[in-house]
């Protein structure tokens, strides 16, 4: 199966984001020759015209709060007396901090079981959901159920599953002779409890994109690998894998990035952090430290440091390209 | 002779001055003779809501020309500051904000509220000495630049009650709880209340919230301590509070006593007894109107039961309090607005139909407004009674560092009930890590 075609050394490489579309015109010719060049001047007002607007919003919503959330970090600040300018103590007092250790420990492991399960499972859901059956447009609205549910109901309802005294999951196990356990008061299992409904939640998003994913793929490399004699787990593996890598890495860092910070509204609801910090992440003692310790330097820091450490991985994942294509 | 130069008004001027007078009277002065008018903004406490309306649309019918316009601040401590600080600092505060006894000292330092004593010494019926003096106290400000400020006029006398549900005990063919009860009664019953299936508690013989300060800070007093050291800071520790928790924590590890976690899982004490899941709960009148509106079976009203052959309560009310912003644009008409709410045939009136409060004015605790509703709750004397031992939080407790207080005692009381941690060692980790903030709360604001 050496020879089995990939994406590598097929004859039409698949576009990459950012990459610039072939300067061909509909009749075949370069536009140039069919209409005037337009100059530098007027493409950067385009661009302007098209990328400003955005640019303003971003600056205000993203830019700007960054920036002031940094500044905020070199305060003491209670929102009720001055802010005291302290320099970079908070930054110091993060390392002599036992329960903000701890919820970076725990982050990295909601991340771990979280991030995972929720890229696999999006891959093979959205393999099997792409192969027309009889109701199969039902299935996929299933699916994508959870994503217009919000995060405080499906933590709510999902709550309401984990009861030890009224839930359905201890009713089943029950009823094959296993004692469930209290999934939200156990320090073992509340965080897998609350990585199943992250996941649950998070996977219609992969499944669309990875659906989109697979519908791109050159057909002919398909038929060309079942010419080799490729089984479906083989063509899995060498062809239709490496063909979603693109997407995957995608994937990877909407995850990541949900996780680590949107997984608050889940944690507060289903366990608030509990029991004895087993589910404090890093964005719950964040929370608590701003608003209701009212310590909004302190959390600010915390926050630069989270914000660097998600763009460093985001970096890591989907690498800037120039416009060549080639990665700095 | 010194030349001076002196006001001589001609005829003109004279006229258009005696026209203008009447005018500027009614505009400016909370003497005019004229009605109030205008529209008075409140921000209310969510779960007030329901409560809280019919009493405005009284005020808005009894002041022709009034208008109320509400809006609704969350409930929880972090979420609730935030949204206060956040107005404050956008200059939207309203005429008149809600808030509950531990953010007294915090609002006031903030500029959220405005000293009552304005409102108190301003010539109306209502002063200070019309409340019940343990409840306004709680918004008395004991340090700090605001000190000795009324920084809120508390909207009921709530003191902590045993709720019990009838039917469970005529099922149990038991006694009613008492004034006789003490802390091993209570035990005794609930163990008897208890249902479980397995492993599992299905029904709880008592629904308390152990880390609630209303729970441990008259348990403490009870036997024999207080809560904060000389210094102001907390002793946990000590042995009336190793001893205090014990007593509660052993129950809740029997499954008798539903903890503060499990409550959670059941829908909070009013759920949790609204639903027949708790035979019992200790909670305050507040919690009347919800759990009327919840409950299929009968149920009624108790004192708390003695700890140590006394008897000691919890304590704690909500308040309304102008802003700075109401006191410099909206006086007038907020100041009579108050007035009318604190008096029996206006809001109190309205506010004691619905179950929700206890009157905080002395005046009104034996009034039919509120003593004859029909029941149940049937023996609401209990609730005016209680008052008298009511057992407060120190007021001298920062909100920042009560907000860890309650979190440090939550993992406390897991790691007790969950890992069987020694209550004294979980004791002193929670107690090391709220003096950590009381220090730094002091520091940080020195």
């Amino acid at each position: 199966m050496n020879r089995i075609v990939t994406s590598v050394d097929a004859s039409v490489p698949m576009a990459r984001a950012g990459d610039k579309p072939p300067a061909i015109s509909r009749a075949g010719t370069p536009p140039s020759r069919r209409r005037r060049k337009p100059t530098d001047a007027f493409a950067a007002l385009w661009a302007l015209l098209f990328v400003g607007p955005n640019f303003v919003l971003f600056a205000i919503f993203i830019l700007l709060p960054v920036v002031a959330a940094f500044a905020l970090s070199l305060f003491d600040w209670n929102m009720i007396a001055d802010p005291r300018f302290i320099g970079l103590r908070n930054y110091a007092d993060i390392a002599g901090d036992p329960r903000a250790l701890n919820s970076i420990i725990k982050t990295v492991y909601l991340v771990v079981i979280g991030v995972i399960p929720t890229v696999l499972l999006s891959f093979g859901m959205a393999v099997l959901i792409n192969t027309r059956f009889i109701g199969y447009s039902v299935i996929r609205t299933l699916y994508f159920l959870p994503i217009v549910i919000s995060f405080v109901a499906s933590a709510v309802l999902w709550r309401f599953i984990y009861d030890p005294r009224v839930g359905p999951i201890n009713a089943l196990l029950g009823m094959m002779g296993i004692n469930g356990t209290n999934w939200l008061q156990s320090t073992a299992w509340a965080m897998p409890a609350i990585s199943l409904v992250i996941v649950w939640l998070r996977l219609p998003l992969g499944i669309i994109l990875y659906l989109a994913a697979l519908q791109q793929i050159n057909p002919q490399l398909i038929e060309a690998a079942e010419i080799d004699g490729a089984g479906p787990w083989q063509k899995l593996i060498h062809v239709i894998w490496p063909n979603v890598k693109p997407v995957t890495f995608l994937i990877l860092i909407i995850n990541l990035r949900g996780i680590i910070f949107d997984s608050f509204d889940v944690v507060q609801v289903m366990t608030g952090g509990g029991p004895l910090d087993s589910t404090d992440i890093l964005i719950k003692y964040i929370y608590d430290l701003a608003f209701a310790q009212l310590r909004l330097g302190y959390a600010s820091a915390l926050s630069t440091v989270l914000f660097l450490v998600v763009a460093g991985l985001a970096l890591i994942f989907t690498p800037p390209r120039t416009t060549r294509g080639v990665t700095a | 002779m010194s030349n001076t130069n002196s006001f001589v008004p001609t005829r003109r001027q004279v006229l258009a001055g005696l026209a203008a007078a009447p005018i500027a009277l009614a505009a400016t002065s909370r003497f005019s003779l004229a009605a109030p008018s205008g529209t008075l903004s409140v921000a209310v406490l969510d779960f007030l809501e329901v409560s809280l309306k019919p009493v405005f649309a009284a005020y808005e019918a009894a002041r022709s020309g009034v208008k109320v316009d509400y809006s609704l601040l969350p409930s929880t401590s972090a979420e609730l500051r935030q949204t206060l600080l956040s107005r404050r600092m956008a200059n939207k505060l309203p005429d008149i904000t809600y808030l509950a006894d531990i953010y007294a000292t915090q609002f006031a330092e903030a500029g959220i509220t405005a000293d009552m004593r304005n409102f108190l010494n301003s010539g109306g019926p209502i002063k200070a000495d019309s409340f019940a003096k343990t409840f306004l106290d709680q918004y008395l400000v004991a340090s700090g630049p605001k000190k000795d400020g009324i920084y809120g006029l508390p909207q009921g006398a709530d003191t902590v009650v045993l709720f019990y549900n009838k039917k469970h005990f005529d099922d149990a063919k038991l006694p009613y709880p008492d004034d006789t009860w003490d802390f091993a009664k209570q035990v005794e019953v609930a163990t008897k209340l208890t249902q479980k299936n397995g492993g599992t508690t299905t029904r709880y013989g008592l629904g308390v919230s152990v880390p609630w300060h209303a729970t441990y800070v008259p348990g403490i007093t009870a036997l024999g301590d207080t809560l904060l050291d000389d210094k102001g800071l907390f002793k946990l520790t000590s042995d009336a509070s190793v001893k205090l928790f014990t007593m509660y924590w052993d129950q809740v590890k029997n499954g008798v006593f539903a903890s503060n976690t499990q409550l959670v899982q059941i829908g909070q004490t009013q759920g949790a007894f609204g639903s027949g899941t708790a035979s019992m709960i200790q909670s305050v009148r507040a919690l009347v109107p919800l759990v009327r509106q919840t409950i299929k079976d009968d149920w009624d009203v108790a004192m708390e039961p003695m700890i140590n052959g006394s008897r000691h309560t919890g304590m704690g009310s909500i308040a309304l309090a102008t802003t700075p912003q109401g006191e410099a644009n909206n006086k007038d008409l907020a100041y009579d607005f108050l007035t009318w709410f604190y008096s029996e045939q206006g809001g109190m009136k309205v506010l004691t139909s619905t179950y929700a409060v206890v009157p905080p004015v002395p005046a009104l605790y034996n009034s039919p407004i509120w003593t004859e509703l029909p029941a149940p709750p049937a023996n609401v004397k209990v609730f005016a009674d209680s008052i008298q031992y009511g057992n407060e939080n120190p007021t001298t407790i920062p909100a920042d560092v009560q907000a860890v207080v309650d979190a440090e005692l939550l993992k406390a009381e897991q790691a007790v009930v969950l890992n069987g941690t020694a209550v004294a060692d979980a004791l002193k980790t929670a107690q090391g890590t709220i003096n950590d903030a009381m220090a730094r709360n002091l520091a940080s604001n020195s």
